[in-house]
């Protein structure tokens, strides 16, 4: 346990070093505070504008900085050998590869409370400190954290096996199939109506829909905006199953990441 | 010879431009693709937003804005562009189904076009729909369920009503009522709203009673004073409306019975036979308009001139009934320019009471600073309190000045002394010279001839002071 938060702190270090960091986080200031210059142009929609536009760049450069730094975090270390000293310390495979997990996460989750902070100075200037808003833009904040968690466990399950590049696509369309799930269960909704539920085409697509993540079980941006909650929330306990789904599959990857990297030579 | 690089480039660009010439020679609007990409269904569209769908409807708006700001003088010489502005409609409404911003805005917007006020009102409608969703209601692919009624609905629905009655010019009442009672749904919908409905009831429904019934409610609910009053006044004229085809009948009565308009009230209600076949004729039109087919007399306002928090009755009548002005004054028949006008008297009293009040006013003034002496001249009466004093009222009978007892006063409203002028909002008649030879010679009596109906009464200023 201590060798995964040694390297994880040390990743975290390093991280916050990459001038892609800053890049990102500079783009996001600026597209964060233009949202106060956008949302003129709204009529009396200005601050739906600066609440959708926030969340949204809070999610987008997350995800951002776990497909550039993320995806290089492991070929790095194998390309310049470092790996070799790591390794030789006693640290195991799967040690390395949670370390470089946590790291990443918390090198995201740092990124994500940096643009929340300037996110909420925006919103009090625009609407005020007396306001239900903060809690519920935190809600919209917290469940990203854990969209955050899957795309940074797929991120390092890619970055274990495969090229920077090829991490980084396969990362993006992962994130983009997350936020399709909904749509896809329609679909499947539809095809079992015509064909039956066990039908065999309809058990292949809940087969592949079971192999997605689920991301817009934690995409509370459209409604929080409105005040709202998402309708499943209101079953179960809060987003206990949203939650659950998300750490359940973070520790399902991360586990494929440990054997596919076990299994790699270098 | 190895050719210079600055005539290869020279050769380059020209050869570019002349290519870039003949492409845009032959460049054509693609309609099909372009049509494809701009009817894009919902589905596509949330597809591609990838979880950012509120984002790409509040740029849609915004879009949508700035579109509808360089182009709507264009909506009705271009169609296409009125279609590509209503496609952004559903874009942003279609991503963000709860946002009443972009709901409100298009709903505005399309009335601009001659086509768009029927476009207007159905997503309207359907914004209204979207934003009443409940968890408890089963989702349906165009309404997901939510957790709660958005509170805003009432504005959208509100928006509905507003544009099936104004811009659709009410066309199809059963729109109005519809719009205006999803927005009485909502706790927080203000009290006018029900106002408005009751108006488009009236003009729905011939039986004055249903909108009635909705102002006394609102009269009800209301604790301020101004409200209160403004609801007051539409029963008034609801009723006064329903009076005034009560009379129309009894006139029409006296005509086929003896020939020529009346010229009294007395003479219309002295007469069995003529109230008779007016209340018969009423009773008919009230059997049509009663689902059970049962008969009812007009409403009488049996509370006239009702206190700030004073409750307010409205029975309907029953023969031998007579109507009671509404606005508490007495029905009478003036003879104006020569003609029968009916009228209710009770908003010419009521004012000549506040005229006289602010007179009483300027008269008090005057007195103070002339140690209580009556003014000689009322020119200086008018220069030194700024008072202004009329000639007549709105029936044209003149204002006096009892210089002894120190007051003004109006004559009567009687239907002996009828007044010169017409009334408020008519027009007054100018008499032509008879043509030689049609003129009664001396000594002989003029024949009564028959008359037209009078003129129908235009509505009272307070009418027109409170209509839309």
């Amino acid at each position: 346990m201590t060798e995964i938060i040694t390297i994880g702190l040390n990743t975290f270090r390093e991280a916050i070093r990459n001038k892609i960091l800053y890049i990102i986080l500079l783009f996001a200031v600026l597209l964060i505070a233009s949202s106060i210059f956008l949302s003129t142009l709204a009529l009396d929609a200005a601050i739906p504008v600066i609440k959708n536009l926030g969340l949204s760049a809070i999610n987008v450069f997350g995800l951002l900085v776990a497909m550039f730094i993320g995806v290089s975090l492991i070929p790095q270390e194998v390309e310049s050998k470092t790996i070799y000293m790591i390794v030789s310390q006693g640290v195991a495979r799967w040690q390395f590869v949670l370390g470089k997990f946590l790291g990443l996460l918390l090198t995201v989750y740092a990124m994500v409370a940096l643009m929340s902070l300037l996110f909420f100075g925006v919103l009090l200037a625009m609407v005020g400190p007396h306001d239900d808003t903060y809690l519920w833009m935190l809600k919209a904040i917290f469940m990203q954290l854990f969209e955050m968690l899957i795309i940074v466990s797929v991120a390092i399950l890619f970055s274990s096996f495969s090229t920077p590049i090829l991490s980084a696509m396969l990362t993006l369309i992962v994130y983009i199939i997350g936020n399709m799930t909904n749509d896809f269960w329609d679909f499947i909704r539809l095809e079992s109506e015509k064909v039956g539920a066990y039908a065999p085409n309809v058990l292949f697509y809940k087969f592949i829909w079971s192999l997605c993540p689920h991301l817009d079980m934690l995409n509370l941006k459209k409604v929080v905006v409105h005040f709202e909650e998402l309708p499943a929330s209101l079953t179960y306990f809060p987003y206990g199953v949203a939650i659950s789904h998300a750490v359940v599959y973070a520790a399902v990857v991360l586990g494929l990441s440990c054997v596919a990297f076990s299994k790699r030579d270098f | 010879m190895r050719p210079k690089p600055a005539l290869l480039a020279l050769v380059l660009i020209v050869l570019y431009v002349a290519t870039q010439v003949l492409v845009w020679r032959q460049q054509k609007y693609d309609y099909v693709n372009n049509y494809m990409f701009e009817y894009t269904t919902p589905r596509m569209r949330k597809f591609l937003s990838a979880g950012h769908d509120a984002l790409l409807s509040n740029l849609s708006l915004i879009r949508g804005i700035q579109f509808y700001g360089m182009n709507y003088p264009l909506f009705d010489k271009k169609p296409t562009m009125y279609e590509q502005f209503k496609n952004l409609s559903d874009a942003a409404t279609q991503l963000d189904p709860r946002s009443t911003e972009a709901f409100r805005f298009w709903g505005f917007a399309m009335t601009s076009a001659e086509r768009g006020d029927v476009d207007s009102y159905r997503l309207l409608m359907a914004g209204t729909e979207n934003l009443s969703a409940t968890q408890d209601l089963p989702p349906t692919p165009r309404r997901p369920a939510y957790g709660a009624v958005q509170t805003s609905v009432w504005k959208v629905a509100k928006d509905a009503g507003y544009v099936a009655q104004y811009e659709l010019k009410n066309a199809t009442p059963q729109w109005t009522v519809d719009a205006y009672e999803a927005a009485l749904k909502s706790k927080e919908c203000p009290e006018f709203v029900r106002r408005l409905k009751a108006l488009a009831i009236a003009k729905m429904f011939p039986d004055p009673m249903i909108p009635i019934s909705e102002m006394l409610v609102a009269y009800n609910q209301s604790n301020n004073e101004a409200i209160r009053e403004l609801n007051l006044g539409h029963i008034q004229r609801l009723i006064a409306e329903q009076h005034k085809k009560f009379w129309d009948f009894a006139q029409a009565a006296y005509i086929d019975i003896h020939g020529a308009s009346p010229t009294r009230i007395a003479q219309l209600t002295g007469d069995i036979q003529i109230m008779k076949s007016a209340v018969d004729a009423y009773y008919d039109v009230s059997r049509e308009w009663n689902d059970e087919g049962t008969p009812q007399l007009f409403p009488n306002l049996t509370t006239l001139n009702p206190g700030p928090n004073d409750p307010i009755e409205v029975e309907v009548a029953r023969p031998p009934q007579l109507p009671i002005d509404p606005y508490g004054g007495e029905y009478s028949i003036l003879e104006i320019d020569g003609k029968p006008n009916l009228l209710a008297t009770g908003p010419y009293l009521d004012e000549r009471e506040s005229y006289l009040a602010a007179l009483e006013q300027g008269l008090a003034t005057y007195k103070e600073k002339h140690d209580g002496a009556c003014p000689d001249d009322l020119s200086l009466f008018t220069e030194e309190t700024g008072a202004v004093v009329a000639e007549a009222d709105g029936l044209g009978y003149p204002l006096y000045f009892d210089f002894e007892n120190c007051r003004f006063w109006f004559p009567e409203i009687s239907e002996e002394d009828a007044p010169p002028l017409p009334p408020y909002g008519q027009e007054p008649v100018v008499e032509e010279e008879p043509l030689p030879g049609l003129l009664p010679e001396e000594g002989e009596a003029e024949e009564p001839t028959p008359d037209l109906l009078p003129e129908a009464i235009d509505s009272t200023p307070e009418q027109e002071a409170e209509s839309p």
